[in-house]
């Protein structure tokens, strides 16, 4: 069924349909939030929290066709507010399940592991709000109208924290290879 | 670094650290699972408000006003209770179900506003005199209309009380005579252990003194809603539409209750 139909119907009340709005947005939500946030558990909550609100205040939404902006909205709310909370987060390291490489390709594995924790330290260094329009822009793919309304700022601000976010980046990196830090590499 | 070999590998990163969430059927169900059982929780909380809409609605039936000479010295107040087993969503059982119970009772399927059928209950009402004796009952479908974006309108009907609003926002009077009265109500809701010792504001003894205050004990939490209602009688039968919101002008409302007050 199409995701407008699932939407309207939620809106009546229909709680099958919720089902199926939740396994539609479910995956991509939780990465999303797990990447805004850097701490699973916690991306488990905003989830929870963001359906239960979803479903709650679904009357409010007079658009059917608007809920992914309305959704992400509500997510990133319910992240910045999780993420107050916490004195401190997770360590990106402890992310990263322990994977041993196939023989013979040992090498490039581990250079890959590094070049990629390299840029997850620098985007979890991100104060949360640009690291929110980084995810939603590069994992979401939304477009920076799209992000200005889930963020509720102008799209010139969304422009600014996506420049500055890569900006920053790009200083966290160099820094990070004038410490004698691995030598960045592009592999493909 | 070039800009655009910076947003490649950021991206790539993103997508490749997102995999680090497995999220498979296990975690789906208990995400599923919480959130379910979340709602229910609200949703259980909130439902403790339908004895509200029907404090509000009976009050808005008597609003202080005069009984009928078929009950007058003998009703002093009235109970009513639905289920939602019984409830109905299409417009032809329900209707039929009102002809079954009474037949003089107007019903209609939608107004010229948008406002549509949504749903319809059977509401047992019962008069009871100071002994707390159950000395009438009465029987008529609570009817729900509904309109995407709006709160929704109720619509019930009575024979047992016949009240008018004393002091209503607006008066229509129909061709026929028959006055069609806005009033625009404060709820206040609160916990039962403020009955005896919650204190009225100044503004809230005028609007008592008006009839326009309506406070209500056995609430979880102090809350205040505005409602708006039109109430009328026609044929010895009293009506009753009424919102729990005051998103409705008055002017809306009435017109709903002239169309309703002119169904053949």
């Amino acid at each position: 069924m199409e995701e407008t139909e699932l939407v309207k119907r939620m809106i009546a009340g229909d709680e099958d349909a919720f089902a199926g709005i939740m396994e539609i947005y479910q995956p991509q939500a939780l990465r999303a939030a797990y990447l805004i946030s850097g701490n699973y558990a916690d991306s488990e909550d905003i989830v929870q929290e963001t359906f239960v609100a979803c479903f709650l205040n679904r009357h409010k939404l007079r658009e059917p066709a608007a809920f992914k902006g309305w959704f992400y909205k509500t997510l990133s709310r319910n992240a910045w507010r999780i993420c107050r909370k916490k004195k401190k987060e997770q360590p990106a390291a402890e992310l990263y399940p322990e994977d041993l490489p196939a023989p013979g390709l040992l090498l490039s594995r581990v250079i890959l592991a590094e070049e990629e924790k390299v840029i997850c330290d620098a985007i979890e260094a991100l104060p949360i709000k640009q690291r929110t329009v980084i995810v939603l822009y590069y994992y979401n793919e939304m477009s920076i109208k799209e992000i200005a309304k889930v963020c509720g700022c102008l799209e010139g601000t969304v422009k600014s924290r996506l420049f500055n976010g890569k900006a920053r980046l790009k200083e966290l990196l160099s820094d990070r290879e004038e410490k004698g830090g691995t030598a960045w590499t592009i592999l493909s | 670094m070039d800009d655009s070999v910076l947003e490649k590998k950021i991206k790539e990163t993103l997508a490749k650290k997102s995999e680090d969430v497995h999220a498979d059927g296990l975690a789906a169900w208990r995400i599923r699972t919480r959130v379910n059982q979340r709602i229910k929780e609200e949703t259980g909380m909130k439902k403790n408000r339908s004895w509200k809409r029907i404090v509000v609605v009976t009050a808005a039936i008597c609003i202080l006003g005069t009984m009928s000479a078929m009950a007058l010295g003998k009703v002093k107040y009235t109970s009513s209770h639905s289920s939602h087993n019984e409830e109905v969503t299409d417009f032809a059982s329900a209707k039929s179900m009102q002809n079954g119970y009474d037949a003089s009772v107007k019903v209609i399927e939608g107004f010229s506003n948008g406002y549509t059928f949504k749903r319809a209950v059977p509401a047992y009402e019962q008069g009871h005199d100071e002994g707390h004796n159950v000395v009438e009952n009465y029987t008529a479908m609570h009817f729900t209309y509904g309109k995407e974006g709006c709160k929704d309108v109720s619509l019930s009907a009575t024979r047992i009380s016949s009240g008018v609003a004393k002091n209503p926002d607006q008066i229509l009077t129909l061709a026929d005579g028959t006055e069609l009265r806005f009033t625009r109500t404060l709820n206040k809701f609160l916990p039962p252990e403020y009955e005896g010792s919650y204190e009225l504001t100044e503004e809230e003894k005028k609007l008592e003194e008006a009839g326009k205050l309506n406070v209500a004990y056995g609430s979880s939490e102090i809350e205040t809603i505005t409602s708006e209602a039109v109430t009328w009688q026609q044929d010895g039968i009293s009506y009753c539409l009424f919102m729990m919101s005051d998103e409705m002008s008055g002017d809306e409302l009435l017109q709903m209750a002239k169309e309703l007050s002119e169904v053949k």
